[in-house]
């Protein structure tokens, strides 16, 4: 973890998040600073893919203001919401890698979408795939990965473009206690670089590994914050 | 827009989704076959009907009994109004020679004639702006009342009728032209549409990494175009097809001695080219529209 004590870029000001009648998230208010690496973690319904939902603007908050990098999310419009994505580096419980594409196209995507050249994506994609260890499966679809393939593959498309905040949702949750450690030396690794690291985790034993701050959540709210 | 990310993007959907985009495909070229049919006919009405109204004249037969002077001072009088050209006087005899000319393949009815069953006649002409039903009605109608004249001919009834299939023809290719417009539309917004939902999940994630919509509207786009444009060009190929086979039979038993069909014109054709792929790209705008407002 990083101690560069800057300026907030995540900001939560008393969220709520109801489904229909539901409390998914109730008064919650965080700030997490940039450099820092945060568990977000709590019971199975606890609220902690609710709460990165809200951050990666999947959902929006019932009530408050949660604000990215100065950003009141508020106040930006749909049409507008890629920009600040592009801020982010999202690795998904479920990989969510594109089936129809292959794991070089999955991963390229990010920076296409970006409008980066043809021949600058080639280089940084084939660095990447180098660098989490699987270049040599670029060219295959991800059905025909192991788990611990398709994760890293989400963990290079989360990385590739160079994010300010990668936010993972279990990210070894599926994977046997080796390439969970492969997996987190990575994203320690991007930590270590100033990268913003935020973590939802039931895993005690990811949490006790890593130096990094706790935030526990029960029944949608913050029932205990450590550093 | 079009790069090769993107055209990828598109011919991979083309090949998961191949049974839905040849429905699309035909649709468009089935389109284009009718609506370019009712082109062609309506093209090659109106052609016929510039060449008549070219060609258009009364014939006033002369009674049998009267004067050359009369003849004369009748051709001078019909040439003062104000919708004649030029009144040409043709003689019975030279007017029996003209109609032996024109219809060779009866040539021994008329050498069993004794005389010469045609009148003198005069052929009147009118002006540019007066070759029209209108002025062709109302000119016949002041020549009839000379004394001098026994019969004033124009085709009154199959021109009037000839006018009324052109017009319905124009008139019903515009209609057709427009009904099938919306159709196609529609149809290529559903098959969108469904290519849409079947990669919703593609799409959301595509979002959540930093797509922006000109990003994901992309090989839709191409798509439609695609749609559009091809099924254009396959219509207008079957249409001219279709159209040589059907000239070859039918002109030389039929049309020569009216007129040449001909297919439509390079304008025509790029006009319908141009609507088509229009079709293929507003039936895209449609489904992504509504389908990005949703997501």
């Amino acid at each position: 973890m990083t101690t560069t004590q800057a300026q907030p870029i995540v900001r939560m000001f008393n969220i709520y998040k109801r489904y229909e009648q539901m409390p998914a998230l109730s008064d919650i208010s965080i700030d997490i600073n940039q450099g820092e690496l945060v568990f977000i973690t709590g019971p199975s319904g606890a609220g902690k893919t609710t709460l990165l939902k809200l951050l990666y603007m999947a959902e929006t908050a019932t009530a408050g203001q949660l604000l990215i990098g100065g950003v009141n999310l508020s106040r930006i419009k749909s049409s507008g919401l890629y920009q600040l994505r592009r801020k982010f580096g999202i690795i998904f419980q479920d990989f969510k890698l594109i089936p129809s594409m292959t794991v070089f196209e999955n991963v390229a995507i990010v920076l296409e979408a970006a409008g980066e050249k043809k021949k600058i994506i080639d280089k940084k994609v084939s660095k990447v795939l180098r660098t989490v260890g699987i270049e040599d499966k670029k060219n295959l679809y991800p059905p025909s990965l192991s788990g611990g393939e398709q994760q890293r593959a989400a963990v290079a498309r989360a990385v590739i473009g160079e994010p300010d905040i990668i936010i993972a949702d279990e990210p070894t949750g599926s994977l046997d206690p080796e390439s969970a450690r492969i997996i987190m030396d990575l994203l320690r690794e991007f930590n270590e670089k100033g990268t913003t690291l935020i973590i939802a985790t039931h895993s005690q034993e990811l949490i006790n590994s890593n130096r990094g701050r706790v935030i526990r959540l029960k029944k949608g709210q913050i029932v205990e914050a450590l550093i | 827009m079009i790069n090769s990310s993107n055209f990828k993007r598109c011919v991979n959907d083309i090949k998961n989704n191949k049974f839905l985009h040849a429905i699309t495909f035909m649709t468009v070229l089935l389109s284009i076959l009718i609506v370019g049919t009712f082109v062609l006919f309506a093209s090659n009405a109106g052609e016929l009907l510039d060449r008549w109204k070219s060609g258009i004249k009364i014939i006033v037969y002369l009674e049998d009994n009267i004067s050359s002077s009369e003849k004369d001072r009748t051709r001078l009088e019909i040439r003062d109004f104000e919708e004649v050209e030029d009144v040409l006087y043709v003689s019975g005899q030279k007017g029996l020679e003209e109609l032996k000319n024109q219809m060779t393949r009866q040539k021994a009815i008329f050498e069993n004639l004794k005389t010469n069953p045609l009148p003198d006649s005069l052929e009147v002409f009118l002006k540019k702006d007066k070759k029209n039903i209108e002025s062709l009605e109302k000119l016949a109608g002041k020549i009839e009342q000379f004394q001098s004249v026994g019969e004033v001919e124009y085709g009154k009834e199959w021109i009037g009728r000839f006018v009324k299939i052109i017009s319905f023809s124009r008139l019903a290719a515009i209609s057709m032209g427009a009904v099938f417009f919306m159709v196609t539309v529609f149809i290529v917004a559903n098959t969108i549409r469904l290519a849409l939902y079947s990669r919703k999940e593609e799409i959301e994630i595509m979002q959540l990494v930093g797509a922006d919509n000109k990003f994901i509207r992309a090989p839709f786009y191409i798509q439609g175009l695609l749609h559009g444009f091809s099924g254009g060009v396959g219509g207008l190929l079957l249409l001219s097809v279709l159209f040589f086979i059907f000239a070859s039979n039918i002109s030389q038993d039929f049309t020569t001695f009216i007129i040449k069909i001909k297919f439509m014109s390079f304008k025509s054709v790029l006009i319908i080219l141009f609507c088509s792929t229009l079709v293929g790209w507003l039936g895209c705008y449609i489904s992504l529209k509504q389908f990005l407002k949703n997501s």
